[in-house]
């Protein structure tokens, strides 16, 4: 009995508490939702006023609570990313509070100012906009389309590219892109043998890039390249532009445009590096485990991340272990959903010590069960570009000190993968088949001693011959 | 205070429809236009073996995303005497903007406004999209999703593999009881009638 007024007094606390659209929602809304959620974006609807909110309680607080919105898929506390929309479990509980008790409007006067918003090019007027050249239609209903367009920029001179900016032509159906570099013609070649308008590709844009500009999902932030770094452009090179498209219910049309800013030439270099492997067999009705490891051969900071899989995959880890023993999380995606796979900068670089070993595990459920799984009922899955393929792919952007490091960092981590193939097999992709075929053919050559295999001195020499004969190191 | 008076009259003669549909199964009282500015009434129900309700709204992507599914059920099931309708949930959107959806995303059969949610609340439906498979007599067979393409936020199949309302339909047709009467519709949440 002693302690009842002071529950009384906590009672009423909680009482003149409950959470108004003015003084508690309009907040959380305008600073993580609002930049889609307003009229003209890619969100099928606003929630910039009242009524706009209040209608839809119960629904924000479901898809919140969910995590479903604002969409984020990597778990907090592995990796500190830039821009990321991520509610706090304060902010959820607040909408939902809100939600439950009628969706108050509040005192007006406690209500913010609506976010102001640039309109057009969000990172300034670019110095190229290039649009896909023709309009492509997406029907009614039916699966999704992943179609590739071939944009010829006719670069006259090597061109260093500082922002990325891509406008969706219909936000209605466009549900993500990615950006490709093509200087061999193939993407040309694809797209001329179709008679739509680019070519279908639904992993990757089935060619072998020379490069790659980023990508696009909804609510993604356009930002110019750290200082000193820059994705160059040779000259002559094509952009492919692969992009997801959703059926909305009516048949559509999508003609999307990219805009580029350059820059000087690089102080630094940046570099990728890819992780994973082709060597994926997933029974039907299968749960497993794919793992892969790489090592770094120099010094780097690591900037950006992006894993990569198909349907099948439900989570995605990576763990950057230290020489020194140390080890740090580079990112989680406890959900991984294809239809939100996205690009990650982190907030601050990530210093990868020469020898730091970057481990990736996904998780793949090939069973019935996973509503994503593209074949019905389930069959045995390998690696592939297709639909029903799966993938187990790591893209990694890595700065170096100067840019010219960037061909011999290339050709370590090459050579690295190929001594990995000799230690411990496997088919780590960004190896091609031929490559592999090459060290099958000249490996018994180094077997000096004949006893059918190759030791620590023999796997050097061997490794030693390939790194004179490699130009370049990277997967072409 | 005129608004609260309204919504309490309107909360009151729904709870009776309500109460009464589904102990009874009585037949809803209600004179509805349809974006064409023709009127409805539960008259044109005699004569059909079921009625087909669709909850649906202008801006719920799930919701459009299924029109083309609606529209075939509605011609598959016409020539066995389904009668389908589309009716506007969510009383807030303007009659104009509902009129040019309809037109945009080609519905092929009447979508009606419902001002005071009456066939909302006769129908119990809480979501958008959902279907409610009605008798001639007025009892709600079925309530639920279309099928089970999207099974919730962020989990959605590449094509539906149980079509739970095609269904319903044709074991009431078959004269048989209908197997699952209710599931959850995932879609945009019926905002409630003020």
């Amino acid at each position: 009995m002693k302690f009842a007024p002071l529950a009384l007094v906590v009672a009423c606390g909680a009482i003149a508490a409950t959470p108004t659209f003015n003084q508690d929602i309009a907040p959380i809304l305008y600073e993580n939702c609002a930049n889609c959620h307003r009229l003209g974006e890619v969100a099928p609807f606003s929630l910039l006023s009242y009524s706009d909110a209040a209608k839809r309680a119960s629904q924000i607080a479901a898809v919140t609570a969910k995590r479903y919105m604002p969409p984020w898929k990597a778990e907090a506390g592995y990796g500190h990313f830039e821009d990321e929309r991520r509610l706090s479990d304060a902010q959820i509980a607040m909408i939902g509070e809100w939600a439950r008790n009628g969706a108050a409007e509040g005192d007006p006067a406690r209500k913010p100012a609506p976010p102001q918003f640039t309109s057009g090019w969000q990172s300034g007027k670019p110095d190229a906009v290039f649009t896909v050249p023709a309009s492509f239609s997406i029907p009614a209903d039916g699966r999704d389309a992943f179609q590739c367009f071939v944009v010829p920029l006719k670069f006259s001179a090597d061109k260093y590219v500082k922002t990325v900016e891509f406008h969706p032509g219909n936000t209605k159906v466009v549900h993500h892109a990615l950006f490709f570099l093509d200087g061999s013609g193939q993407a040309r070649q694809l797209d001329a043998a179709t008679p739509e308008p680019g070519y279908p590709c639904f992993g990757g844009p089935q060619i072998a890039p020379e490069g790659a500009l980023g990508g696009w999902a909804p609510g993604a932030t356009t930002r110019p390249l750290p200082t000193g770094i820059v994705q160059t452009v040779n000259r002559g090179s094509d952009l492919v532009i692969q992009i997801h498209y959703h059926p909305s219910g009516k048949p559509e049309a999508d003609q999307s445009s990219i805009g580029l800013t350059f820059g000087d030439p690089p102080t630094k270099g940046l570099s990728g590096m890819i992780v994973g492997t082709r060597k994926i067999d997933l029974a039907a009705g299968a749960q497993q485990t794919i793992t892969d490891w790489a090592r770094v051969p120099e010094d780097v900071d690591l900037i950006g991340i992006t894993p990569h899989a198909h349907l099948l995959c439900k989570e995605m880890k990576v763990t950057a272990k230290f020489p020194d023993g140390r080890i740090e999380p580079l990112i989680w995606i406890r959900d991984w959903d294809f239809n939100w796979q996205g690009s990650y900068r982190y907030a601050e670089p990530v210093r990868l010590p020469k020898g730091t070993r970057i481990e990736m595990s996904y998780v793949y459920d090939n069973s019935a069960g996973n509503p994503h799984n593209p074949s019905n009922p389930p069959k045995r899955v390998t690696f592939g570009e297709q639909t029903t393929d799966e993938m187990a792919l790591l893209f990694m952007q890595v700065v170096l000190p100067r840019a010219d490091d960037v061909p011999r960092f290339r050709k370590q981590f090459f050579l690295g993968r190929l001594e990995q193939i000799l230690l411990e097999g496997g088919e780590p992709a960004g190896v091609t088949r031929r490559a592999r075929e090459i060290l099958r053919v000249a490996g018994p050559r180094f077997d000096a001693n004949h006893d059918g295999k190759l030791g620590p001195e023999e796997r050097t020499a061997l490794l030693r011959f390939l790194a004179e004969r490699i130009k370049c190191g990277v997967d072409r | 205070m005129k608004r609260r008076r309204v919504s309490m009259r309107t909360m009151f003669r729904n709870l009776i429809l309500w109460v009464s549909a589904s102990a009874f199964g009585a037949i809803p009282q209600f004179q509805l236009r349809d974006t064409n500015g023709v009127a409805h009434t539960a008259e044109e129900w005699s004569g059909s073996k079921a009625i087909l309700l669709f909850f649906v709204t202008i801006d719920c992507p799930v919701t459009n995303s299924y029109v083309p599914e609606m529209n075939r059920i509605a011609r598959d099931y016409a020539p066995q005497g389904v009668r389908t309708y589309a009716v506007q949930a969510d009383t807030s959107v303007a009659d104009t903007d509902v009129e040019h959806y309809v037109r945009e995303y080609r519905y092929q059969f009447p979508l009606l406004f419902d001002p005071r949610q009456i066939l909302v609340e006769f129908s119990g439906a809480t979501a958008m999209p959902q279907a409610a498979l009605l008798a001639p007599d007025g009892r709600v067979l079925y309530r639920g999703r279309i099928d089970n393409r999207v099974e919730d936020f962020g989990r959605q199949r590449p094509e539906a593999t149980v079509h739970d309302l095609r269904a319903a339909l044709d074991a009431f047709l078959a004269g048989k009881p209908v197997g699952v009467a209710a599931t959850k519709s995932i879609g945009c949440a019926i905002p409630k009638f003020k």
